[in-house]
């Protein structure tokens, strides 16, 4: 791909023909790209996510962890490009081991939330400024989606804020909007200026409204939709359901008019969310989009107790998932055209908790798909595991991250499109690290 | 799909259906007789009870007879201007009485819409009709006349001492507690305090996903429900000794640090972020406190939060009838969990505020201190305050509102803090929720997203609706974004800081639930709704009471009726012109007329939201 042709080719056609005629041009263009995120709800442990196998290490991990040590012989083994050590893979990432080592996927090592690069003694004696609320569900979740680390409120998300910022340079031709999400309502899609959409699709296809019998009421419908009653939440509510009915007649058109994908998912949530989105990239071209951003998620990855079982349950969906997705965007012709990568508003402590689980920690070990992916390998440094060691925030092994969301979103921006000067609106924490591309895209 | 299909079944019974008619009137009809019209009606409005009704008008003859609503009246004939009747007013749907003459022959005059009021009222119709929508399941025409007749003092007496309507003991499964709950909520006597269990379920919450048993579940809401009208320290007692919470959360068989293992710091986290306090330090009026660079002050530690970890080891299952205690007892719900001394960490503990627990102490006796450190904390009247007040009236209150009803939780003016009726009182009586009694106090952020189960009990209360014990209404619930009982996490339905879709400033906590589909899907509900169907098993609903009102060719008397039923009477008048313009349209069409005017009212941003 080759990013800086892009916004000027784009450019140049709006001159050429007009507003409509390049929309049309570059709906047919090999210019259109897509971002899925995949965010794991709970925190997923990424100690058991993606575990080095060096004798040393391995050692570590299996003495510390005790019986939430995952035996060896069970691990997924990868051969990471360029690292000189083994490591494997949870049991329930068949699916994943197979993508990364066709290098269709990378893991980016232990990202978190941080304001600007921590050392342990800056976090310690709070010499530097410390994202708030560091192991709270639901402010990490916003964090995560907003990279707003002083807040604990769901205020824009930066997929929302890069919508914001692209949406000129890549207009829709319907109106369907860039942020789209098939898993309720996320807070990274929300734009200041770019409405997102929040779909919750049943089956393949969106509710349609049940048009009444009478024209006439239909009309007073639509008309008191745009009464104004001064009271606030009277509008949002209202202005809800006008955008809800739009998308549902844009969407469902655009999907009647599509071929059906013929590559199986699985029938799990995070299958049949993804399934959608494959169902909606089919259609993009009759939606008029160059540019979109989805957002998808799965449950289940607060393993408190009982993690062996549950973190099972939680990550063999998204494994197969991811992989059935990927083989939907081949038989689309747009694998190197989207990007799926994963979210988790934390990892869990290295050290066990009682009930045979583990509680809320920091940095993470994250997934980036696609053929544009310079897979089969991993970025970013991974922590050192001992209890109260350099990577350790406190004594039960919560890294530090050593890899900021900021730098990891903008990775994933830059290669999506969002010109050089307008990262740092997008992720204000960006200017505070000398890394702003991670380089796995 | 499933909505659609219904919804042109119910399309063609009402095609199949005998069509009420309205015949234009004429002059003179086959029968000989004059057409009447009615000039006046006396008295107007009617009071509910006995009345002595007069008609004055024309074209009356011998045999006329006052029709109330579609039934005769005993008619005394004084002249062919003059009518007089008795009959018996009681509260019904829409508050608005169609009254026509009917000369023999079945020679209708148009009628005339008189409006029915409670005159012994202490309270105005619009003002209780505001009020049970925050403190009930959605006002129906008896209880608005109720709570009219005996005041706000009385009412909350009658409902601090109603029985309980309970949840089925032993449920099979959690789909009878998700029935129940519909049906407690649109039958039960006991409406505040099972709309204060909804709320309480939504701020100490615990999930079917992960307690998934009717058997596991159900002792939970029993706590709930017991504790609603109590003291605020007894809930949170009883929420943590909850075996149902204690497997939801972790604290059941959490055992003191061995063998490189710690303390489940999962509860230790969620009772104060979540539950009591949230995370960071609030002032007396619920705002967050900010230093001097405007940042927040965290309220707990990660060591806090470890600390009361340790507190909360050493508790297991209740012991099964029969069976030996143990350390490790296996799963079992009934009765608050037990204490196994050797589990606990005995060692000292530093909680909030940098309070001490000594070393040694018993599970119980750190559980209490550790409960009541918290239940100290400043910020617990403001939090509860701010989430009580979001779930029953608004959004975005005040921070006077806030602080007012956070001053009474600190002291109920006995000197007892944490009293719950004083609490649940002084958020409903407090000035800013009455501010929702007329339009001319509306706040213009003030109200909140109906969230779905209240967006259904609220229509089919409206409309008299009934359900039975076995009724299917969750199932609507979860399509329109809230699946009954099982929230995503421990964050429950919907965040209270989900931001209004559209600001930047103002929360909107329950329109989390809405999106493309599930507010589409509210609005197909009540198309549904608007012909006489719920898409649900076990629901009585009918909306014939208003088709007599449709035969007013100006639809005045059916938007009224609508207004009165949905909207406390005071729907907008840009609204009611739509509305009237559609009646209009449609004068061979009672059925759909009907249709249309709760269709448009009830689809409306006006009722969606509660304000």
């Amino acid at each position: 791909m080759k990013i800086g042709c892009r916004s000027v080719a784009a450019l140049g056609a709006v001159g050429a023909f007009g507003r409509f005629g390049a929309m049309n041009l570059m709906a047919q263009s090999s210019e259109y790209r897509a971002l899925v995120c995949i965010f794991l709800f709970g925190g997923n442990d990424g100690n058991n996510t993606l575990i080095p196998t060096d004798s040393t290490r391995f050692q570590q991990y299996s003495t510390i962890r005790g019986d939430l040590a995952i035996p060896e012989s069970q691990l997924l083994p990868i051969t990471a490009g360029t690292k000189s050590t083994p490591y494997g893979l949870h049991p329930a990432l068949p699916e994943i081991q197979q993508l990364f080592s066709q290098k269709k996927l990378a893991f980016v090592t232990n990202v978190g939330m941080l304001t600007q690069p921590l050392t342990q003694a800056e976090y310690q004696q709070q010499l530097a400024n410390i994202p708030t609320d560091l192991f709270d569900h639901t402010v990490q979740q916003n964090q995560w989606q907003t990279t707003d680390t002083s807040s604990t409120e769901a205020s824009s998300g930066w997929g929302g804020r890069m919508a914001d910022q692209m949406a000129s340079l890549y207009p829709s031709s319907t109106g369907f909007p860039i942020s789209c999400s098939v898993s309720g309502n996320a807070v990274l899609l929300n734009g200041n200026t770019q409405p997102a959409e929040f779909l919750s699709l049943t089956g393949l296809t969106l509710s349609q409204l049940t048009v009444p019998p009478a024209a006439a009421t239909s009309a007073a419908f639509q008309q008191i939709l745009t009464f104004n009653s001064g009271l606030s939440l009277v509008q949002a509510a209202n202005t809800q359901t006008t955008s809800a009915i739009q998308i549902d007649n844009l969407v469902n058109t655009a999907l009647q008019s599509a071929p059906p994908l013929t590559t199986p998912f699985p029938n799990t949530p995070i299958g049949l969310q993804l399934q959608q989105v494959a169902q909606l990239l089919s259609v993009r071209t009759q939606l008029g989009t160059q540019r979109q951003i989805f957002f998808c998620s799965a449950q289940g990855f607060d393993t408190h107790s009982g993690q062996i079982t549950n973190q099972q349950t939680a990550l063999q969906p998204v494994s197969q998932a991811m992989l059935a997705f990927y083989n939907a965007t081949q038989e689309l012709g747009i694998s190197s055209q989207v990007t799926t990568f994963t979210e988790s508003e934390f990892s869990r402590t290295f050290q066990p908790s009682s009930g045979y689980g583990s509680d809320h920690a920091w940095g993470s070990h994250h997934m980036v798909m696609g053929d544009a992916v310079q897979g089969g390998d991993l970025y970013g440094s991974f922590p050192t595991l001992e209890l109260g060691g350099p990577s350790d925030a406190n004594t039960r092994g919560i890294w530090i991250p050593t890899t900021a969301v900021d730098q990891y979103g903008a990775t994933l921006a830059s290669w999506f499109g969002l010109p050089s000067n307008q990262l740092s609106t997008v992720f204000p924490n960006l200017p505070n690290f000398s890394t702003t591309n991670l380089g796995f895209l | 799909m499933r909505f659609i299909r219904s919804y042109r079944f119910l399309l063609i019974l009402s095609a199949a259906a005998p069509v009420y008619v309205w015949q234009a009137a004429d002059a003179q009809t086959p029968s000989g007789n004059p057409t009447p019209a009615i000039t006046t009606i006396s008295p107007n409005p009617i009071p509910y009870g006995s009345f002595d009704l007069s008609v004055t008008g024309s074209g009356f003859v011998q045999g006329a007879a006052v029709s109330y609503g579609g039934t005769a009246l005993p008619t005394t004939f004084v002249s062919s201007t003059s009518l007089t009747s008795t009959g018996t007013a009681a509260p019904v749907v829409g508050a608005l009485m169609p009254i026509t003459i009917v000369n023999p022959g079945s020679i209708s005059s148009l009628p005339v819409s008189v409006k029915l009021v409670q005159s012994n009222a202490l309270i105005p119709y619009a003002s209780a009709f505001h009020f049970l929508e925050q403190a009930t399941f959605g006002p129906t025409p008896a209880a608005i006349d109720h709570l009219q007749q005996i005041g706000y003092s009385q009412w909350f007496t009658e409902q601090f001492s109603e029985p309980i309507s309970p949840f089925t003991p032993n449920a099979p499964d959690i789909t009878q507690l998700q029935s129940d709950l519909f049906y407690n909520a649109l039958t039960g006597s006991d409406q505040l305090r099972q709309r204060v269990v909804l709320a309480l379920s939504e701020l100490f919450v615990i999930s079917g996903f992960k307690v998934w048993q009717g058997s596991s579940f159900e002792p939970y809401l029993q706590i709930l429900q017991q504790d609603a009208f109590g003291n605020f320290y007894n809930l949170m007692n009883d929420v943590t000794l909850s075996p149902s919470m204690g497997y939801y959360l972790d604290v059941a068989n959490n055992v003191k640090g061995a063998s490189g293992e710690l303390p489940n710091e999962n509860y230790a986290r969620e009772l104060m972020q979540l539950f009591t306090t949230g995370p960071v330090l609030l002032n007396a009026n619920g705002t967050p406190q900010l230093n001097s660079s405007g940042a927040t002050t965290p309220l707990y530690t990660e060591t806090t939060i470890q600390n009361f970890a340790r507190v909360f080891t050493g508790w297991t299952y209740p012991v099964m009838p029969g069976a030996t205690p143990q350390g490790i007892n296996p799963n079992y719900y009934v009765g608050p969990m037990v204490a196994w001394a050797a589990n606990h960490d005995t060692g000292s503990k530093t909680l909030l505020n940098g309070l001490v627990l000594p070393a040694g102490q018993t599970a119980q006796q750190d559980l209490t201190a550790a409960l009541q450190n918290i239940f100290a904390h400043p910020n617990v009247p403001p939090f509860i305050a701010t989430m009580l007040i979001q779930h029953l009236v608004s959004s975005n209150p005040s921070p006077a509102y806030v602080r007012r009803v956070a001053n009474v939780f600190i002291n109920d003016g006995t000197g007892t803090r944490g009293n719950l009726r004083a609490v649940i009182e002084a958020i409903l009586m407090d000035p800013e929720a009455r501010d929702s009694d007329s339009p001319t106090t509306w706040i213009s952020t003030g109200g909140h997203l109906r969230e779905p189960i209240l967006f259904i009990t609220s229509v089919l209360r409206n409309l008299n609706a009934t359900a039975t014990g076995s009724n299917m209404l969750m199932g609507l619930s979860e399509e329109m974004g809230q699946a009954v009982f099982y929230p995503e996490s421990v964050a429950g339905y919907f965040p209270p800081n989900y931001t209004l879709p559209g600001s930047t400033t103002l929360l909107g906590p329950e329109f989390d639930t809405m999106n493309s589909s599930s507010g589409l899907y509210r609005v197909n509900w009540i198309n549904g709704v608007s012909w006489g169907g719920t898409s649900s098993t076990g629901v009585t609903l009918s909306t014939s009471s208003f088709l007599p009102l449709a035969a007013d060719p100006t639809g005045v008397s059916l938007t009224k009726a609508v207004s009165n039923t949905f909207m406390a009477g005071q729907m907008p008048q840009d609204m009611q012109t739509a509305i009237e313009g559609v009646i209009a349209s449609l004068p061979h069409d009672p059925q759909g007329a009907v249709a249309s005017a709760i269709y448009l009212t009830a689809s409306s941003g006006m009722y969606q939201v509660q304000h």
